[in-house]
């Protein structure tokens, strides 16, 4: 086995770009079968895809009770700070570290299940922009949507302090970090509307195939 | 034969008060001039010590108001991390009487240091120069600093403007003051943040007579807000962790203990409604024999804390919640000490963060 995938919601688009079944390329759901059920052994490479959507948890839909933020730059986001609350950035620092605990326990039950692979950690698709979009494709949050959309700025402020976190563990444990593919991502940082899949958080079958395509030339140089 | 001393009460006799065979009984707190009911909101503030106060009226069912808490969205272990409900605002350890004054002046639009901020010691987030340890990896910037001040005053106000009954722990006279314009910093520059500038900043250990006209302004200024509140008064009996007087820490600790006693009970005098509650004597009494203290002679045991917080509800609490001392804690043993240690660890104290290295 050249290459085991295995993560939640966000390997379904590495699935769909996969298609047939491939030799020496095996995606696992860990919704569908317990990380010990798994009986691949010694698989060369690891794609870890755990969680990634603890930002969209927190920040897609408005808090009842709204809250402001600073992004990575320092900047209070949104601007407009009317009748929010600040958490300062490094409280929901720790917010989101509380929110990921579980994901980072399954990295590193992972990590102990295969000590000899080489082990990619991929980040989530970083949050769409358009309102619209996500006003038409709710998918769970559906029921919540009458409190509003959050604002863009600080959707993406929530995502970037998950990516910190995730490059840490990364780092802690070795692996190669793997952000969103170039192309799916817009200049400002969002995920470009070509690649949204139809509900808030998740890349579509394009996106799979970047990922792919993207794990593919790594294992290629790591080769 | 006819003396002034006959017919006083026991405790005003040392061979008959409390607690000389049996510590546990020591009680040396006279009259209170009120009680708190389980209704009222009782506002807390000071040092160290104070966070027990704190923590032991909430514990106890009783009304601890707490104006400034974290967001929603912050689970409550996240929250007390990072500070939230410590205290009725999320000021940190006020330190001073005159630490008090200026945040009172501060919190109403009165006073502006220019000490506005400082950098962190990474060189990159931001350090609230008035409450330097209060945010665990600083603040993103000086705009969130601001922000967060804001929302800290707007909180500050409403526990002023709230509170039935106002509990001040004063714990140190040494200070720290911007020469420009006197503002008083918990903690030197350079400790937790900043730059030490020997032209900027000086050392100033405030007197029996600063710290009363300090903590009386402060009172006052409480009072003249909110007529109704009470006051309780404690001096902490936490040693200083160091002294920039040039002699022993012990010596200074001393000094400045008396200063606060002082300070303390001259608003008792001058103050209706103003109690004060002796913990600092329950603590360093010869009765309890240094039993009190943990192994570094400074930090304080909760077999201590849970002597004084029953004495505080045996005296103040209408509905007495905590039954007397409880005496399983009462001294350390091997099986409880890694909770003890979690216990003293749990207390945010910025002068820890002083050393000479």
């Amino acid at each position: 086995m050249d290459l085991l995938v295995l993560g939640m919601s966000h390997v379904e688009c590495i699935q769909r770009a996969m298609g047939e079944p491939q030799e020496n390329l095996r995606i696992i759901n860990l919704r569908n079968v317990a990380l010990e059920d798994i009986r691949v052994t010694n698989p060369k490479s690891v794609a870890i895809l755990a969680g990634g959507n603890q930002h969209a948890v927190l920040g897609l839909i408005e808090h009842p009770k709204r809250f402001c933020t600073s992004d990575s730059q320092g900047n209070l986001v949104p601007s407009d700070t009317t009748a929010r609350q600040l958490i300062p950035r490094q409280v929901l620092r720790n917010v989101v570290k509380d929110q990921s605990r579980r994901f980072f326990g399954i990295t590193r039950a992972i990590h102990d299940k295969y000590p000899h692979a080489e082990f990619f950690h991929v980040l989530s698709p970083p949050p769409v922009e358009d309102t619209k979009h996500l006003q038409e494709n709710p998918g769970v949050f559906r029921s919540r949507l009458h409190l509003g959309i959050s604002p863009p700025e600080l959707r993406k402020a929530i995502y970037d302090l998950q990516a910190e976190l995730y490059a840490e563990l990364a780092t802690e444990l070795g692996a190669t970090l793997l952000s969103p593919p170039a192309p799916a991502v817009t200049q400002d940082g969002f995920l470009h509307s070509d690649y949204c899949n139809n509900d808030p958080t998740h890349g579509n079958t394009a996106y799979g195939a970047l990922l792919l395509s993207l794990l593919r030339s790594d294992l290629t140089e790591a080769a | 034969m006819k003396h002034p001393y006959i017919g006083l009460p026991d405790q005003q006799f040392w061979k008959k008060s409390t607690g000389l065979t049996d510590h546990t009984s020591f009680d040396p707190v006279g009259d209170v001039p009120f009680r708190i009911g389980s209704n009222d909101r009782v506002v807390t503030a000071g040092s160290c010590f104070a966070q027990h106060v704190a923590r032991y009226i909430s514990d106890a069912g009783f009304y601890h108001y707490i104006t400034e808490t974290a967001h929603p969205l912050v689970p409550e272990a996240v929250a007390q991390l990072q500070n939230y409900g410590m205290f009725s605002a999320r000021y940190g350890n006020v330190y001073t009487a005159r630490q008090l004054k200026q945040l009172l002046l501060r919190a109403y639009g009165e006073y502006k240091p220019e000490t506005t901020h400082w950098l962190a010691k990474n060189g990159k987030s931001i350090v609230d120069p008035f409450r330097p340890q209060i945010q665990p990896g600083g603040f993103a910037s000086v705009e969130e600093l601001e922000a967060d001040q804001e929302q800290h005053f707007e909180a500050v106000r409403a526990a002023i403007e709230g509170a039935d009954v106002f509990v001040f722990t004063l714990g140190l006279t040494e200070c720290w003051i911007d020469k420009k314009d006197g503002a008083a910093l918990p903690l030197a520059p350079g400790v937790a943040g900043g730059t030490y500038a020997p032209d900027r900043y000086g050392f100033h250990n405030f007197d029996e007579v600063e710290t009363s006209d300090d903590l009386h302004f402060a009172l006052k200024f409480i009072r003249e807000i909110n007529p109704k509140v009470k006051f309780i008064l404690t001096v902490s009996p936490v040693p200083l962790n160091a002294t920039m007087e040039p002699r022993h820490v012990f010596e200074s600790t001393t000094w400045s203990k008396a200063v606060l006693r002082i300070a303390a009970e001259k608003m008792r005098r001058q103050m209706p409604d103003c109690a004060y509650f002796p913990s600092y004597e329950i603590i360093t009494s010869p009765h309890v024999r240094g039993r009190y203290f943990a192994a570094d002679a400074r930090s304080v045991l909760p077999a201590g804390v849970n002597h004084v917080m029953g004495l505080f509800s045996k005296h103040y609490f209408e509905e007495e919640t905590l039954h007397g001392i409880p005496q399983e804690t009462m001294d350390e043993t091997a099986e409880d000490a890694v909770e003890i240690m979690e216990h003293l660890m749990s207390v945010l104290c910025d002068e820890e963060a002083i050393s000479n290295r």
